[in-house]
């Protein structure tokens, strides 16, 4: 192998390196989520979980609900709507996930998939 | 060879072995589903995901389809056929669509399997209590009573040949909560197969139903959802291609009053919520339905019931989670449910 051949393998071998990590998806479950907002099944908000911590107060139905959204997931924090089920749902941190608020017509969907499957397709139950 | 021939042969090769090293680009086929969810169908959260032939038509006709079974089979609707056979109860037989009688004998069915555990005429019962409601309270021992002999499936006629049924009493009301969700993850599922659809995994407010295994050629992996007083996310993963998977728990909806909590899964033997040592029942079956129904039976009965129940039904399995902790699946799971959370402790079947 001559000196140039040598040279240009480096070279082809530098730019897929480059190549792949400029075109890779982006790392962790849920770097590249949205969190969809709908109230009464039309779009309030979207936020990246990239752009969180951060609280949004979402005035649903004759109250409100208090949306915490985070790099790790999202969650509903605190609401006045009874029964209070979106608050004790806890954290969703999968694309197609979501936390719902019935009688404020509220639902918050994970969308924006990175790419990856999780450990589970769907939970049960 | 020349030199140059060789080099240009090298670098080809070289192209085409790093490019198979990368990953899955969003151009690999299947790139992921296609997910559309809605919060207004059956008072709950149903969420459908297609890996193939997604379109804005097939989503909003596989929508369509759950919002007639609520319309036709729902006790909280004026018009539909379950209320008009109630609102007939004691009095004639009632012209239903021949969807809501099929419904009905599977309903009895369920109830004839597990000797009465399941009862679709539990309706007097789910009324006084109306657990999951704003009106939701502890009845008085006297209207329980009142109203344990109206439950009662054998006063509940289907005629096939007149294509009415009958409830013989007054007061007696059917409530086919506990299967019409099922039943409705049933025909999404059959909708969508003649669309020509060959991957999807539907979530109808927990009960999930699935075909085809996920299209990178392994099943799909369903977590069982972690039934402990303020637990969260799931304790155990099951596999499943094709088929139904559907829970019942304690901790999905309950009144709490004066420091004690009451879950929805009533006894119709009792009145009360269902006391079996159990927090979770999950039954995989091929028909979404009666897993609805099984699932809701066997938490009722209890773990020895429950599990020879679904040992006497072929292609049944469970996954049953008692109030100590312990978990116990049926023979047919082995291998195919594993625990994820050290919390709880699996027994071998």
């Amino acid at each position: 192998m001559k000196r140039w051949d040598a040279l240009i393998i480096a070279a082809v071998l530098l730019l897929a390196g480059a190549l792949y990590l400029a075109l890779r998806p982006a790392d962790g479950e849920t770097a590249a989520l949205t969190a969809d907002i709908y109230l009464s099944g039309v779009l309030y908000d979207s936020v990246p979980l990239s752009s969180g911590p951060l609280e949004l107060r979402v005035p649903a139905g004759d109250g409100f609900n208090l949306v915490h959204i985070a790099p790790e997931g999202v969650s509903v924090r605190q609401a006045d709507c009874p029964g209070g089920q979106c608050v004790a749902q806890g954290v969703i941190r999968r694309a197609g996930e979501s936390v719902a608020c019935l009688p404020h017509r509220l639902l918050v969907v994970l969308s924006g998939a990175s790419g990856e499957r999780g450990e589970v397709d769907a939970v049960v139950g | 060879m020349s030199k140059s021939l060789r080099l240009r042969a090298l670098c080809l090769v070289l192209c085409a072995a790093l490019t198979a090293c990368a990953p899955a680009g969003p151009t690999a086929e299947p790139t992921g589903p296609e997910t559309r969810v809605r919060d207004n169908l059956m008072n709950t959260v149903v969420t459908l995901s297609l890996y193939d032939h997604a379109s804005d038509g097939l989503f909003a006709a596989l929508f369509d389809r759950i919002a007639a079974i609520e319309d036709g089979m729902s006790v909280h609707r004026a018009g539909s056929g379950i209320s008009r056979l109630n609102a007939g109860a004691g009095a004639d037989s009632v012209p239903l669509p021949s969807e809501v009688r099929a419904l009905l004998r599977e309903a009895l069915d369920i109830a004839a399997l597990s000797k009465g555990a399941f009862d679709p005429t539990v309706g007097a019962l789910t009324a006084l209590w109306a657990i999951g409601t704003p009106e939701a309270r502890v009845p008085a021992q006297s209207e329980l009573d009142a109203a344990l002999p109206l439950v009662d499936c054998a006063a509940l006629t289907v005629d096939e040949a007149a294509g009415s049924a009958r409830l013989s009493r007054p007061g007696m009301r059917v409530d086919l909560g506990g299967i019409a969700k099922g039943y409705a993850g049933d025909e999404t599922l059959r909708l969508a197969r003649e669309a020509g659809v060959e991957h999807a995994i539907f979530n109808l407010g927990g009960n999930i139903v699935v075909m085809g295994g996920n299209p990178d050629g392994t099943p799909w992996r369903i977590g069982v959802r972690t039934p402990l007083p303020g637990g969260e996310g799931y304790m155990g993963v099951l596999e499943l291609s094709d088929g139904a998977v559907v829970t019942s728990g304690s901790y999905e909806r309950y009144l709490e009053q004066d420091g004690a909590r009451y879950h929805h899964i009533l006894d119709p033997k009792t009145g009360y919520p269902a006391d079996s040592g159990l927090l979770s029942v999950t039954v995989v079956y091929g028909n979404s339905a009666r897993a609805d129904g099984l699932s809701t039976a066997c938490f009722v009965l209890g773990l020895e019931e429950g599990l020879a129940l679904l040992t006497d039904i072929p292609g049944a399995e469970g996954v049953f989670v008692a109030a100590d902790s312990r978990v116990f699946t049926t023979p047919g799971l082995s291998g195919l449910f594993r625990l994820t959370d050290p919390a709880y402790t699996l027994v071998t079947p």
